[in-house]
């Protein structure tokens, strides 16, 4: 329970802007040689990365690394099996004392999972109408997902799972504009939509840092993302790689997804 | 005209409870992915504790209804939704399905010990008879209160209903779990929470419905009975695809007029003798029809993949062993063993012998049959037309065979274009050729020179064998739906398989007499269903040995059959066919695209299942010589299903316990107990009240509830402990174990010690004997660290996913295959 109201505390002080005094605070979200297996099988060996406060952290690798599996643990999706994860320098996961995720998410974590972000057989409204768990009223939360993204309100009675993809993408994206989240963690935000919709969500993305929200995002193929990246980390095989400035990483995936060598 | 209206409005009463009732099934399978089957009976519950406030204490009916409806089964479906619907995620589907049919016989026995005296409890309507009249003096027409009230109810929980789901959030939440809980837990809700809610609702309106339907009966109420009245609302939940409750809704109207018209038409039954039972198959014919129509299941991957359960392969040599141990037990019982046991043991192993059914469908290839009670019966039926009926008779009339095998042949064609549309041309061909050989087979019957009543005196081979393919036959065309239908669709086709066998088959007391032209010697042709409500076996005579005289023997002989039975699954599940049965239950789709034929896989299995219980229903039928029509009801069915589960449903090992539980260990228990009562009459309120009834009513159920935290069931736990004494190391302490039994059954047998005393200090030795050996020889038992070390070492295919491939690693393998040390070792 206490790590609950610590992840309170922590994610409700919504973060300042970077400039204040980043040298005395703690960074945002802190991966400590974090380890974790589906069963038997271990599938993270121990990574370290932190992101500061109000930052865009860019994580690539190939299909398979465990991107998507870190973000898992750090939402409380999936139990870490060595390791911290640390939210504004407090432990809130740790082998044997895991915060509960829908808690975190009424917090201020929000991660969009990959691909299904959203419930297809609920109306987009239905769908809107669950981020309201997060505390903003509905009236609210429709306003900014309306505004944001014309194309929703059209379709508001409308299936969730009828939306075409880079709808159902921005349906998904609503909730990290309207619910003002502390900490936005975006897995393959890019996954199966045509380049020019991705160029569109990650302007949103860049919109959504510029208000002092810290962002995790994950992404297998995407240049786009370096270009609103602050920092960015390459992952395989269940270990950070390299962690560096973007457009010095952005020369070495190739040699990641072709060579092998790591 | 008025009896029509009359007839619509009570068929629109019973629909709108059957609404209640289903819409209640429809919101806790959508929230938790569990269909409740003992949905029924938390209204069968509901209705006799309604009974017990209102008529049995006399408590005003608002102050009953409130406490039952809006306290108790909400309460009970957070708890059931707490503690054992929650266990039940990623477990086997057969778990799924078994753990709610659990509750229901917990319910019912509940019910039973509850308010199982001789008393009646009957109910009365609300407002007791009081109608209003509509219409003039002339043609009026009178209608109960409690029929309106139905109606009004039933419209204003829908009402609220959707209000609930769709204008709340705590309603959204609960549509949104369906979708994708850990979804919903991203986005802040609590999907615990709404699936507790959603099964407070459903318990509630299960509530509602019994007590609305058995008042509306007006007459003393039977908890079987009340059960199996709310199941019909299961047929609408289907109706709606399990999703929908509009139609869902529509669905129950439909199923309550259909029952009210068809009562109308036959005059309640009595207009048509032989199909007095259709009243009550209606819903479950609907059921049936709708599991059959709905949409092609698409083939599903690797899904049960991750399941809790796993079974291993049987072993030839152990699997010999064991055959030859459960003969040799039986043989070596036969001096010491009494009358009542010999009968008890022998039911458990023919029980056994009708799970070995189960072992092959459920437990080696994934499809879920939960009667084999029904196919035991359709056996039993069949062995005695075959030996005591108008059996066998000489000659042949060429014209009369052809006759039947194009009627039977027509008959199919006809039924097989009717599935054209859902299974391709395929369905016409099978069904075409199934029920071809069906007329085929009643050539037997009804050709040649008629002997006139003819009664063998012992069960022939030749019986069984007419059994075995009549049963197949059968079982093949239950199968039908299974090619289509997986998991608890197929269950419930089954359900309701057994439902209508019951009604219309089982419960028929006259022989059906029918003249066929063309066919047979003029003379009618009948059929000994269970006239005057019994069938009739004599047990057979083989080797010489007439097994009537001795029910010893006959115990034996059924030991024999078992093991034989069991080794021969053995052999299946480890030919090409078992491990295509395995590839099947775990991925058809994987199967269909390496070209299985999963039409031929399903109906052969489905077949050979279906024989293998109906042989195992007539040495069942001939342990007493004799059954009757209740010994093959759904509700005898369930309970060896779930112990055959809890004893472990993947192995032959669990039919063989399964049936010992069910055939002997909770009767014996309550015997005992029942017993020690009689002599101890001061503790008559515990023995009998309390532990007998336990274990008589709801002993079963109990056992299968506990498979919610132990889904392999218990007995591969057990043996889990003995594997290690069949090595090397642990031999001497295993014939030291078995010189002491044979010592201790040499000194039984000069009446040393007594049977119960052998048999239970037997027993305790046999359930200690892997923590003797821990003590005498530790080094057999290794510890867990150790084993999941060598576990890992091993698992040569798991280097690179588990862990990165060393240069050790790659030099290893290619010394392995004696390659050249490759290029990246050499890095």
């Amino acid at each position: 329970m206490s790590t609950q109201i610590l992840a309170d505390q922590i994610l409700t002080e919504t973060s300042a802007p970077v400039s204040a005094q980043p040298s005395t605070q703690p960074p945002m979200l802190e991966f400590a040689d974090v380890r974790t297996a589906y069963g038997d099988i271990e599938v993270i060996h121990g990574v370290s990365l932190s992101i500061k406060r109000g930052s865009v952290f860019a994580l690539l690798g190939p299909n398979g690394a465990g991107k998507s599996t870190l973000l898992k643990v750090c939402a409380g999706l999936l139990p870490p099996t060595g390791g911290e994860v640390r939210i504004g320098g407090i432990t809130v996961h740790k082998p044997g004392q895991v915060a509960i995720a829908d808690e975190l998410a009424r917090r201020g974590l929000c991660l969009i999972p990959e691909g299904k972000g959203i419930f297809p057989n609920l109306t987009v409204r239905d769908n809107l109408w669950m981020m309201t768990n997060t505390g903003k009223s509905l009236s609210q939360i429709e306003e900014v997902a309306y505004s944001q993204f014309p194309r929703l309100g059209e379709r508001r009675r409308q299936m969730a799972g009828t939306l075409s993809g880079g709808e159902q993408q921005m349906l998904a994206m609503s909730r990290a504009l309207s619910t003002d989240p502390a900490l936005l963690l975006l897995d393959e935000l890019s996954m199966g939509l045509a380049p020019i919709i991705v160029q569109d969500l990650y302007e949103i993305v860049g919109r959504v840092s510029e208000l002092g929200v810290s962002i995790l995002v994950v992404e297998q193929f995407a240049r786009t993302v370096l270009g609103v990246a602050d920092e960015a980390a390459i992952m395989v095989s269940g270990l950070v790689s390299r962690v560096g400035d973007p457009a010095e990483l952005e020369e070495e995936l190739e040699a990641v997804y072709l060579g092998g060598e790591h | 005209m008025d009896e029509f209206i009359v007839n619509t409005i009570i068929g629109l009463a019973f629909g709108a409870i059957y609404a209640i009732a289903s819409s209640g099934l429809v919101v806790t399978y959508a929230t938790s992915g569990i269909f409740n089957f003992a949905h029924g009976a938390v209204g069968m519950f509901a209705a006799f504790l309604y009974w017990q406030f209102r008529w049995g204490w006399n408590w005003p009916a608002p102050i009953a209804i409130i406490l039952v409806v809006v306290v108790i089964c909400p309460v009970f479906g957070i708890l059931l939704e707490r503690f054992v619907i929650r266990g039940l995620r990623n477990t086997m589907e057969i778990t799924k399905i078994v753990v709610p049919i659990a509750l229901l016989l917990l319910l019912t026995g509940g019910a039973s010990w509850i308010w199982g005296g001789t008393e009646p409890e009957t109910m009365r309507r609300f407002w007791g008879n009081a109608r209003i009249r509509i219409g003039d003096s002339a043609g009026a027409i009178f209608i109960s209160w409690h029929h309106i009230i139905v109606m009004i109810v039933a419209i204003a929980l829908a009402a609220l209903l959707f209000v609930v789901l769709y204008v709340t959030r705590m309603g959204v939440t609960m549509r949104a779990v369906v979708d994708n809980p850990e979804l919903t837990q991203l986005n802040g809700g609590r999907p615990n929470r709404a699936s507790a809610m959603s099964w407070a609702i459903g318990s509630s309106m299960a509530g509602i419905a019994g007590v609305l339907i058995a008042s509306l009966q007006n007459a003393a109420i039977n908890s079987f009975a009340l059960t199996l009245l709310v199941v019909n609302a299961y047929a609408a939940a289907i109706f709606g695809k399990l999703r929908s409750l509009t139609l869902t809704f529509v669905g129950s109207i439909v199923i309550g007029l259909a029952v009210s018209y068809w009562n109308w038409i036959s005059d309640i039954g009595q207009k048509w003798r032989w199909l007095s039972g259709f009243r009550v198959s209606i819903p479950v014919l609907l059921l049936f029809a709708m599991l059959v129509l709905l949409p092609h299941e698409r083939l599903r991957g690797a899904v049960v993949a991750r399941v809790k359960e796993r079974f291993r392969m049987p072993t030839l040599s152990k699997s010999f062993i064991w055959a030859g141990a459960i003969v040799v037990f039986f043989l070596a019982a036969m001096p010491v063993i009494q009358r009542g046991p010999v009968l008890l043991l022998s039911t458990g192993l023919a029980l056994g012998v009708i799970s070995l059914s189960l072992v092959l469908l459920t437990g080696y290839a994934g499809e879920i049959n939960l009667a084999p009670l029904t196919f035991a019966g359709i056996g039993a039926i069949v062995a005695q037309q075959f030996d005591v009926g108008n059996s066998p008779r000489s000659e042949f009339s060429l014209v009369g065979v052809i006759f039947l095998i194009l009627v039977g042949a027509t008959i199919g064609w006809v039924i097989g274009l009717l599935f054209r549309k859902a299974y391709g041309r395929k369905a016409v061909t099978i069904s075409t050729i199934v029920f071809a050989g069906l007329g085929a087979v009643s050539a037997i019957w009804l050709e040649g020179e008629s002997s006139g009543a003819y009664i063998r005196e012992s069960m022939s081979l030749t019986g069984i064998l007419v059994v075995a393919v009549v049963c197949a036959l059968v079982g093949a065309i239950v199968a039908l739906p299974a090619l289509r239908l997986r998991g608890l669709y197929l269950g419930l086709a089954t359900f309701a398989f057994a439902v209508f066998v019951t009604n219309m088959i089982f419960k028929q007391r006259s022989t059906l007499n029918l003249n066929i032209p063309w066919v047979g010697d003029g003379e009618d042709f009948g059929i000994n269903l269970f006239t005057g409500g019994g069938v009739f076996i004599s047990r057979p005579s083989w080797l010489g040995i007439d097994f009537n005289d001795s029910s010893k023997a006959y115990m034996v002989l059924l030991a024999a059959v078992f093991a034989i039975i069991g080794l021969g699954l053995v052999l299946l599940r480890r030919s090409a066919y078992g491990r295509q049965l395995a590839a099947m239950k775990d991925s058809p789709a994987a199967c269909a695209t390496l070209g299985l034929n999963i039409v031929r896989l399903k109906l052969s299995v489905f077949a050979l299942s279906s024989a293998i219980a109906g042989v195992g229903g007539v040495f069942y039928v001939a342990i007493v010589r004799t059954a009757n029509e209740d010994s093959f009801v759904i509700f005898a069915s369930l309970p060896i299903v779930l112990l055959l589960v809890v004893a472990g449903i993947g192995y032959v090992s669990g039919a063989f316990a399964g049936g010992i539980l069910t055939g002997v260990f909770f009767v014996m228990m309550s015997d005992v107990f029942g017993k020690l009562s009689a002599d101890y009459s001061s503790f008559e309120w515990l023995f009998n009240d309390v532990i007998k009834n336990f274990f008589f009513f709801v002993g079963p159920a109990f056992a299968a509830l506990t498979l919610a935290s132990n889904p392999g069931g218990f007995l591969n736990d057990m043996f889990k402990n003995y594997r290690p004494l069949a090595t090397r190391k642990g031999l001497p302490l295993l014939a030291a174990w078995g010189v002491f039994q044979g010592l201790f059954y040499w000194s039984l047998n000069l009446q040393w010690v007594g049977m119960w005393t052998f048999m239970l200090i037997s027993l305790g030795v046999a359930l200690l004997l892997p923590a003797i050996a821990q003590v005498l020889v530790p080094s057999l038992y290794i510890d867990e660290a150790t084993l999941k070390a060598r576990r890992e070492a091993t698992q040569l295919e798991l280097i690179g996913i588990d862990r990165d491939f060393t240069r050790e690693d790659i030099m290893s393998i290619d010394a392995a295959l004696k390659l050249p040390a490759s290029e990246v070792g050499e890095k």
